[in-house]
């Protein structure tokens, strides 16, 4: 009897919270930091703009060098298009229309229930063994 | 001298195997059991290539270990990616 | 010669695992693929080693030298094993 109470309640919770098994592999595997989505979600904001570091340091309130690092994987990764000029300056590109959209589900979903993809974020990066296997995947 | 450090190195990759062992069975995650028998078959060659080192043209046909070991690994990676 | 190629093949999945293992690195930034990376950079020197001692400087003996690269990398697979897994 307690069972299935039981079993219901978390079938609530998992409804609310709602993220998706795609967005989950995608937190897990790309954006695997709260920083690193506070910074996507950021020049995400308004992706005509273009941003350089100390700007973002300043608006998340985090260390310049930080910002600098974060900036620069997003955008070797693809997230973020670089654009050199005096000072380095980053822009929001999307990389490809499904990461796009995934972004997309991950800026609503942070904003409706932000606990939930901390949630996500946290358990993805504590199994070493598990990433060590997933390295192993040749596409991601 | 070199019997020394064979015998490390086959130590190592025994304890290296034993880890993978482990990982496989709390993980199941068939990689780790291929990399736990590629690492197995490196200290096996390892520890031939030290029970056969004054006998050097004996020697040559131990790579064949060393490459099972690698075709193992191999076929981990083809195997991780066709699931 | 047979042997040749496999040195050849055994170095170049070494370094292929490397790479695997430091991007994976990037990606999830557990310690543990950046210990196993330096593990397979030295299996691969191991095999290069072996490959320069049997058919390129074949009046040297480089037997102790060889050795080294796979122990060290070995060594750093195992610490990180023991100290970066719960």
């Amino acid at each position: 009897m307690g069972d299935s109470a039981d079993s219901v309640a978390r079938g609530i919770v998992r409804a609310m919270s709602d993220v998706s098994e795609g967005l989950r592999r995608f937190l897990q595997e790309r954006l695997t930091s709260l920083e690193q989505i506070e910074v996507v979600l950021l020049l995400r904001g308004d992706s005509t703009r273009s941003w350089t570091a100390p700007e973002v340091a300043n608006e998340l309130r985090i260390a310049p060098e930080t910002a600098a690092m974060r900036l620069f994987l997003l955008a070797s990764s693809g997230v973020l298009a670089f654009e050199p000029s005096g000072v380095p300056r980053y822009r929001y590109t999307g990389s490809d229309a499904a990461t796009d959209a995934l972004i997309a589900e991950l800026a609503q979903a942070y904003a409706a229930d932000r606990n939930a993809i901390l949630a996500v974020v946290d358990s993805g990066t504590r199994d070493p063994i598990r990433s060590f296997a997933d390295a192993f995947k040749l596409k991601k | 001298m070199s019997g020394l450090l064979s015998g490390v190195l086959f130590t190592l990759y025994v304890v290296i195997a034993l880890f993978f062992l482990r990982f496989w069975t709390t993980s199941r995650d068939r990689l780790f059991a291929m990399f736990s028998a590629a690492f197995g078959l490196l200290a096996t060659q390892r520890l031939a290539i030290a029970l056969t080192q004054d006998l050097l043209e004996q020697q040559a046909p131990l790579y064949l270990l060393r490459l099972a070991a690698f075709v193992v690994i191999v076929i981990a990676i083809v195997d991780k990616n066709r699931r | 010669m047979f042997s040749i190629i496999v040195y050849i093949l055994c170095a170049a999945t070494s370094s292929l695992c490397a790479i695997l293992l430091i991007r994976g690195y990037r990606q999830s930034r557990a310690r543990l693929l950046l210990w196993s990376a330096a593990c397979f950079v030295g299996l691969a020197l191991n095999n290069i080693l072996l490959l320069v001692d049997t058919s390129v400087l074949t009046d040297t003996d480089l037997s102790v030298v060889r050795i080294l690269p796979a122990i060290a990398g070995a060594s750093a697979l195992l610490y990180g094993l023991v100290w970066e897994t719960q």
